[in-house]
């Protein structure tokens, strides 16, 4: 009697699985760390190979457009040319500064490079292994798991990240390269994925501006701890060359650090993203984002450091 | 995702979180794994959250997806590293028809293949139509009554699942 093997069936299932329930938290959480997510993933994305050294890139500075939430103290990152070359701005001057101060500091020394975090929601330790890119991933919070699978080829290594050109004009090309290219395979997978869905779905994606790319590939690549000091200075020199950089040398992360904010707003979407810099050795302090309607996520950095071998999970006594 | 689209999916996953979390157990037959694979759906379905027009489709898909993958990556793995747990929720109105009895079924289920599987869940747990699981998995709606007949059949000869079937009920001790 198949039809009374389906009822029994249906009714097994159901009232074996009703106890069970969702943690509440858990979609709160996913849309604080959405945007973070992404840009995370587009700054392990592997490095375009066959950057375009040496080509020309015309960077037009212009007016910024600053908006009334700029803190006092901040400057923007826009030049003026005059016979004698460019003239910096106070701003350009502060990264051009983090810039120099990067490039005095000795990356880590181990394979293992280990960094850990304090999130909005969670506590997270990444260790990347520096000559694979393999990514380990503990974490301590309510309703995430406490160790991620180990996620293989996850960043780009320290060799990959080496090879990357450091004059601007370059950096800058490649930059803007990795940001199209990524964004054009992100929206490939998303429709092979969406193929699936029984009812149409439309592909809508942010028509985002070549600083707007600029700008986001370069802070996403220097949270990474795997960039080298000659990469990092030079990150530093490209923003101070984006226009609509802006650049607070006196503040604080959300930890009371003294750091050097660089925010921009993106010209399509409204999102302003913080970066906070620790002003002796040019590394990440914090990032941070918000949206016009107020939505808002960050993280801190708390340290660097590296080992001879993959250290086991902090969070697990 | 806006402060309004963000409203919406929170609202979504107040509404569906539980019915995602009890599928996403029921298609690993693994509670611990279940968790990560209902994490990973949700941030999937956050981040295309405004392109997608049916959710609960959508989930279905994604979760279809994860866990054929896993099946995959499973297979390199010992079996016995993926045995069932029994965790009961002290909020449960009948714990012992819930929690005494999810391992048996757990188990049985993870004789099935993912493919028979995925079908029992959403036709007897999703309560889709044929046509409707047909349509999800791109197969005809044929092959979706004989495989939900057979894994029904296979499911009945389970230890655990024998007497609650020759019961008639599944609201019978065992």
């Amino acid at each position: 009697m198949p039809g009374i093997d389906e009822d029994i069936m249906r009714e097994l299932i159901h009232r074996c699985t009703d106890d069970l329930h969702a943690p509440p938290h858990v979609a709160a959480a996913i849309v604080r760390r959405q945007r973070h997510r992404r840009l995370r993933h587009r700054a392990l994305g592997v490095a375009v190979a066959g950057a375009a050294a040496g080509t020309a890139v015309a960077v037009v500075v212009s007016a910024p457009g600053a908006r009334s939430r700029q803190a006092p103290g901040t400057t923007t990152a826009s030049g003026t040319t005059t016979a004698s070359g460019i003239r910096l701005t106070a701003a350009q001057k502060s990264l051009y500064q983090l810039s120099d101060a990067a490039a005095r500091t000795a990356r880590p020394g181990g394979r293992y490079v280990i960094l850990t975090e304090k999130q909005d929601s969670a506590d997270r330790t990444s260790v990347l292994d520096s000559l694979t890119g393999d990514v380990w991933t503990y974490q301590r919070g309510a309703g995430i798991p406490s160790e991620l699978p180990v996620a293989r080829h996850d960043s780009p290594t320290a060799a990959q990240f080496d090879a990357m050109p450091t004059d601007v004009t370059s950096l800058r090309v490649l930059l803007l390269e990795q940001a199209k290219q990524q964004q054009a395979q992100a929206i490939a997978d998303e429709e092979k994925q969406l193929k699936g869905i029984p009812k149409k779905a439309v592909i809508r994606q942010p028509k985002l501006t070549d600083d707007d790319f600029v700008f986001d590939q370069a802070t996403t690549l220097l949270w990474n701890p795997l960039v080298g000091p000659q990469l990092r200075a030079a990150l530093y020199k490209v923003l101070a060359d984006t226009p609509g950089v802006q650049v607070n040398d006196h503040a604080r992360d959300d930890l009371g650090r003294p750091a050097v904010e660089i925010s921009r707003t993106a010209t399509s979407t409204g999102i302003v993203d913080q970066t906070f810099e620790n002003p002796k050795n040019g590394a990440v302090l914090e990032t941070a984002f918000s949206y016009q309607d107020g939505t808002k996520g960050f993280d801190l950095y708390l340290s660097v450091t590296s080992s001879k071998t993959v250290p086991p999970n902090p969070y697990q006594s | 995702m806006d402060r309004k689209q963000a409203r919406d999916f929170e609202g979504f996953v107040t509404e569906s979180g539980d019915a995602l979390l009890r599928m996403a157990t029921l298609l690993t037959t693994d509670p611990d794994l279940a968790e990560d694979v209902y994490q990973e759906t949700l941030h999937r379905l956050a981040r295309r959250w405004s392109r997608v027009d049916n959710p609960r489709a959508f989930c279905r898909r994604v979760m279809h997806n994860i866990v054929i993958d896993d099946a995959r990556a499973r297979k390199r793995r010992p079996r016995e590293l993926f045995a069932v747990h029994d965790r009961g929720d002290p909020r449960s109105a009948d714990p012992v028809t819930a929690a005494d009895l999810r391992p048996s079924l757990l188990a049985a289920l993870s004789t099935l293949t993912d493919q028979q599987r995925t079908i029992v869940v959403l036709r007897y747990f999703e309560d889709l139509s044929e046509n409707e699981v047909a349509e999800q998995l791109g197969v005809s709606p044929g092959t979706v009554k004989s495989t939900a007949s057979r894994a029904v059949a296979q499911l009945r000869t389970q230890p655990g699942l024998i007497a609650l079937f020759a019961a008639g009920t599944a609201d019978t001790t065992i």
